[in-house]
């Protein structure tokens, strides 16, 4: 509403008709828009009805939350902004003169970018503005390319219109950075072609593209992808040879360092493909905070790929207790993939300390490093020369059969849960883990994984799964098995029954958790159905071998942690 | 979790002694896999039938996720362990290790979109090929609110359906069109089929049951 007070009416201040005759309209007017109530016709002004409540449920990263923000800010959200401005000083003269092997470069980057300096740092540690200068013209060109060649633009149009949709700049179909997500992701499906484009990269180059724009990001994404201190390339392509490489890197660090919580897993068929996939293709992005995601980013892209290797066991580190009472597939899966996205339960500065120390750990154990590459995780053709693809991936047309690479992932994989398998039983049984792992065993293991049988007999796996069976009584084991394992299994247990006991007293003594230190509420559990009888409770001479680092010697070096 | 229950092998003489309909409230547990191509609505159709909810930018799916969900059917309480695979065909090389050992399968499709329609054909023939040979497999036609600017007729599908021995619904995860009924579908027909053969795929597993005849060929009638 606007008052009509003209500069003419102010200076006739004696006519008083004029005036009583302004406020009579000004009075008619309101009572008019009172008496339309919510008649169409009342026009009214956006500000005047509650329609920004957006701005109250967005983050600073842009992503939109189901409740309000908090208004004010906490006093650690004021120290914390102030530290943050030194940084950004700290950090301009850094930049300036920027050196990557600077021991300071190092510390600050683990203290966090400052989110102001994430575009410009990100940058730097990917080198993208000397890559756009000496590729000048090549990300238009693939583009054009793109437009006309494209064999991926089903999929990336329809992962561009899922992706971060609760995030302001990818809300709005056909928005500015849904625009440039599909451009990039097309782009860099024709600049390398062996990779073309794979699910999960839409996620990648889309937090790229929430700090930068559209050619830098598309060279960011490819020093991701390329450059050897990260080599997703061998992550996305067909087969996936590099997660196979990682996860078994994963599984030997699991069974060296946290052999109980991977006994527990294996119990409860939790394989770590199930929950650390988006972990290594995507760097954590919707698995945790994507506060503390950032985090681990900034770290990733000084470090490289074994900042994931070590973020993944730190995960499973500083949640061990909380996972080692769960005892169903259904609320680990649960907790891994949903929970510690919502609320991981230590504040980020604590965690990335834990991370650091993980990774001193992990170079100590000479664990830091998963195995070399093989050469198949590279690209063998130079990049950005065009190649045509063949008819049939112009049409679209599904292959039936699997390739050579798929076959191999697949034996990998299913050889990998089997071995897993081998070892918790042969630790479970620990006098008789020769007999698990003997002829009669491998045989049935090498037919199931050549057939990819899942007929009920050849599986060794599903022997697996129903012949481990642990009741959750102190019955201790009862079992199903009718292999010649069932009774080794069963003399096992036997010799081992009054150990066993004594030390399901003392692991319920110890595991009395205090946890006082930066823990923040992450959920509220009864302790009462907390369940003993298991596995994990197998006497330490069960569990001890001299070549490894057991569970309870890294606790108590980690205390810290 | 605590027993499991095996299809064949070791009967023990309790194992056939269970008198129909005596007992109360009987336990099982099944494997389900969906598949079927990129963003036909796969991880909506679980969302809906675990949660209730849809989301209109439901994200993808990388690797695959697992949920669970619960039904009762007369006296029996089924526990569906859901796994929910990527469609993209590079995450196909993954699917076996989910179908592998599964009870059951929902392929699905979107009703407008013939190609979807000729992938969820491929993967039956695989799953018949490579998977438990008593799968019960349920083909869906999703995205039925958008049926009229449907491509894939109903009853071209329904007659694939019946010549392949699918159950078959054309559902809509997004008005929760025949979500549930195609689980109860497969939860009806799921222990008659473990019932009338040991050397097919496991039975459903039986859940925290301290009875001392664990070793039933049948969890559930």
């Amino acid at each position: 509403m606007t008052n009509n007070i003209s500069s003419k009416t102010i200076t006739a201040l004696d006519d008083q008709e004029a005036l009583l005759q302004r406020a009579a309209d000004e009075r008619e007017a309101i009572f008019n828009r009172y008496s339309l109530g919510l008649d169409p016709k009342n026009v009214v002004d956006p500000w005047e009805n509650p329609t920004f409540e957006l701005y109250h449920i967005t983050d600073k990263y842009g992503f939109m939350h189901d409740s309000r923000l908090p208004d004010t800010r906490d006093s650690q959200e004021l120290q914390r902004t102030k530290i943050e401005l030194e940084r950004d000083k700290k950090w301009m003269k850094m930049l300036a003169n920027w050196n990557p092997n600077n021991e300071k470069v190092r510390r600050r980057v683990f203290k966090g970018i400052p989110d102001r300096m994430r575009w410009p740092a990100w940058k730097k540690l990917l080198n993208v503005d000397e890559l756009i200068v000496a590729n000048r013209d090549k990300y238009a060109s693939m583009l054009a390319l793109a437009r006309k060649y494209s064999t991926e633009v089903r999929q990336i149009d329809s992962d561009v219109n899922r992706q971060f949709r609760d995030n302001v700049a990818y809300r709005q179909r056909y928005s500015v950075k849904q625009c440039s997500l599909f451009n990039v992701l097309n782009a860099y499906s024709i600049y390398n072609p062996e990779l073309g484009y794979c699910q999960g990269m839409a996620c990648l180059a889309g937090v790229l593209l929430l700090f930068m724009q559209e050619e830098e990001a598309f060279w960011a994404l490819n020093q991701l992808i390329i450059d050897r201190k990260y080599a997703m390339h061998g992550l996305f392509i067909e087969g996936f040879p590099k997660l196979t490489r990682f996860l078994e890197h994963h599984d030997r660090i699991m069974s060296k360092m946290m052999r109980k919580l991977h006994q527990h897993f294996m119990k409860h068929n939790v394989d770590a493909i199930l929950y650390s996939i988006k972990w290594f293709f995507v760097i954590f992005v919707e698995r945790i905070p994507y506060s503390l995601a950032l985090r681990v980013w900034d770290i990733y892209l000084l470090e490289g790929d074994r900042v994931v290797t070590a973020m993944a066991v730190t995960i499973l580190y500083l949640h061990k207790h909380e996972l080692l009472r769960l005892n169903d597939m259904d609320s680990i899966i649960e907790y891994l993939q949903v929970k510690l996205h919502k609320n991981f339960g230590y504040n980020d500065d604590y965690v990335i300390e834990a991370l650091e120390r993980m990774m001193k750990k992990l170079k100590d154990l000479k664990l830091d490093v998963a195995p070399p590459a093989k050469a198949n995780e590279f690209p063998v053709r130079p990049l950005g020369q065009f190649i045509e693809a063949d008819i049939e991936k112009k049409i679209g047309r599904r292959r039936s059969e699997y390739t050579d690479n798929e076959k191999q992932v697949i034996t990998d994989v299913i050889l990998r849960s089997e071995q897993n398998a081998v070892e918790v039983q042969s630790t479970m049984s620990y006098e008789t883990s020769e007999c698990a792992t003997g002829d009669a065993y491998s045989m049935k293991t090498y037919r199931s994984i050549t057939s990819l049988a899942t007929s009920p007999a050849v599986s060794s796996y599903s022997l697996y799964s129903n012949g481990f069976v642990v009741t959750t009584n102190n019955k201790l084991y009862n079992n199903d098995i009718d292999n010649n394992t069932t009774s080794a299994y069963n003399n096992g247990h036997n010799n081992h029954g009054n150990n066993y006991n004594s030390y399901s007293h003392n692991y319920r003594h110890s595991n009395s958790y205090s946890y006082s230190h930066t823990m923040l509420p992450l959920q509220n559990h009864t302790d009462a159905e907390v369940d003993y009888g298991h596995v994990d409770d197998l006497p330490p001479e069960f569990n001890e071998n001299d070549a490894n680092v057991d569970d309870d010697e890294l606790s108590v070096q980690n205390t810290r942690l | 979790m605590a027993t499991t229950a095996r299809s064949g092998g070791n009967a023990s003489g309790s194992s056939a002694q269970r008198p129909n309909g005596t007992q109360q409230n009987k336990n099982c547990q099944f494997k389900l896999v969906l598949l079927g191509e990129s963003a036909v609505g796969k991880s909506s159709l679980v969302l809906r039938f675990v949660k209730g909810q849809f989301h209109e930018y439901q994200e993808s799916t990388i690797g695959a996720a697992f949920l669970t969900q619960t039904l009762c059917i007369e006296d029996t309480v089924v526990k569906f362990e859901i796994w929910d695979t990527a469609g993209q065909e590079r995450y196909h090389s993954l699917a076996p290790m989910y179908y592998r050992g599964a009870q059951a399968a929902i392929v699905v499709y979107d009703i407008q979109n013939q190609d979807s329609f000729q992938r969820a054909k491929t993967w039956v023939k695989e799953l018949h090929k490579q998977a438990s040979p008593n799968i019960v497999i349920a083909l869906a036609g999703n995205k039925a609110d958008l049926s009229n600017i449907r491509v894939v007729e109903y009853e071209e599908a329904k007659q694939y359906a019946e010549e392949n021995g699918l159950l078959f619904m054309e559902t809509s995860a997004k008005t929760g069109m025949n979500v549930n009924d195609i689980f109860l579908a497969i939860a009806k027909k799921l222990p008659k089929n473990d019932g009338a053969n040991n050397q097919g795929a496991p039975a459903g597993r039986r859940l925290n049951d301290n009875e001392n005849n664990r070793q039933t060929n049948n969890c559930c009638k």
